[in-house]
């Protein structure tokens, strides 16, 4: 908390931009190592495209992006089962 | 508004957003900026970004942090309370009556097929979660460089990633994005 009274001077906005940098690529990089095992299950690529693109690049809240995929993406799965045998 | 009534509005916002926040609260991380920057103006992208670096570089509860200091930032010290409860309280309670239903029926097929439902979109969140960040940090082509070289050296090496949060610090602190 002392930090953000510090917020404003120069070094230290250019530091927390560097973090901050480095930690939107973590996030990235572990959405994407987790998502790694299922990248051969096309329905689960297509469904993770699809939530990043409407949380990424719409303004849509979160409720209504989880409640339309959600469902379509447990029953593709479900059909997927099926398939499978 | 005033403080109070800005307060409850973002505890019961982020009391909403912790309920649904499968795969851990990043994934909301879009929502709440839209939530606290764009649509209420309590804080600018910068200092959302500030926010997100301080909590990943502490040891801790990154998420409860982050969410405490918008909280300082709306309220003062009660705002980041309330914030941290907000945050925390409803998953825990969630986690504590389901799990229990969860875990009886482990090996059920259903529940083979809502995990392998759930997996994909919560991941695609993950990574759009990291990109909504990197562009609220809005710092020039050099900070994008950093973040997918950040996200390629996590995905193809060992590397601690406190080295390259430190490395990250030190670039930006040298005046070099």
């Amino acid at each position: 908390v002392l930090c953000l009274q510090y917020a404003h001077l120069p070094i230290l906005r250019n530091i927390l931009g560097g973090v901050s940098a480095v930690a939107a690529g973590l996030l990235i990089a572990t959405g994407l190592r987790l998502l790694s095992p299922h990248r051969h299950r096309p329905v689960a690529v297509v469904f993770a495209v699809l939530a990043f693109i409407l949380m990424a690049f719409t303004k849509l809240p979160l409720l209504a992006v989880l409640f339309g995929l959600v469902p379509l993406s447990i029953a593709a799965a479900g059909i997927e089962k099926a398939r499978a045998g | 508004m005033t403080d109070h009534s800005a307060l409850a509005a973002l505890s019961a916002h982020l009391a909403l957003l912790s309920s649904i926040s499968f795969g851990g609260f990043p994934t909301v991380l879009p929502d709440v900026r839209n939530f606290v920057v764009a649509a209420h103006g309590w804080a600018t992208d910068r200092e959302f970004t500030d926010f997100f670096a301080m909590a990943q570089t502490i040891p801790g509860p990154n998420m409860i942090l982050m969410m405490s200091f918008i909280g300082w930032k709306v309220a003062g010290f009660p705002g980041a309370v309330v914030s941290a409860f907000a945050t925390f309280g409803p998953p825990c309670s969630i986690y504590f009556v389901a799990y229990r239903m969860w875990d009886r029926f482990r090996h059920a097929r259903w529940q083979e097929i809502v995990r392998r439902g759930l997996i994909p979109v919560t991941l695609g969140l993950v990574v759009a979660s990291g990109t909504v960040m990197a562009r609220a940090a809005d710092a020039g082509w050099q900070a994008a460089a950093l973040t997918a070289i950040a996200a390629i050296l996590m995905l193809g090496t060992r590397m601690n990633p406190l080295w390259v949060l430190f490395a990250g610090g030190a670039l930006g602190g040298l005046g070099l994005l």
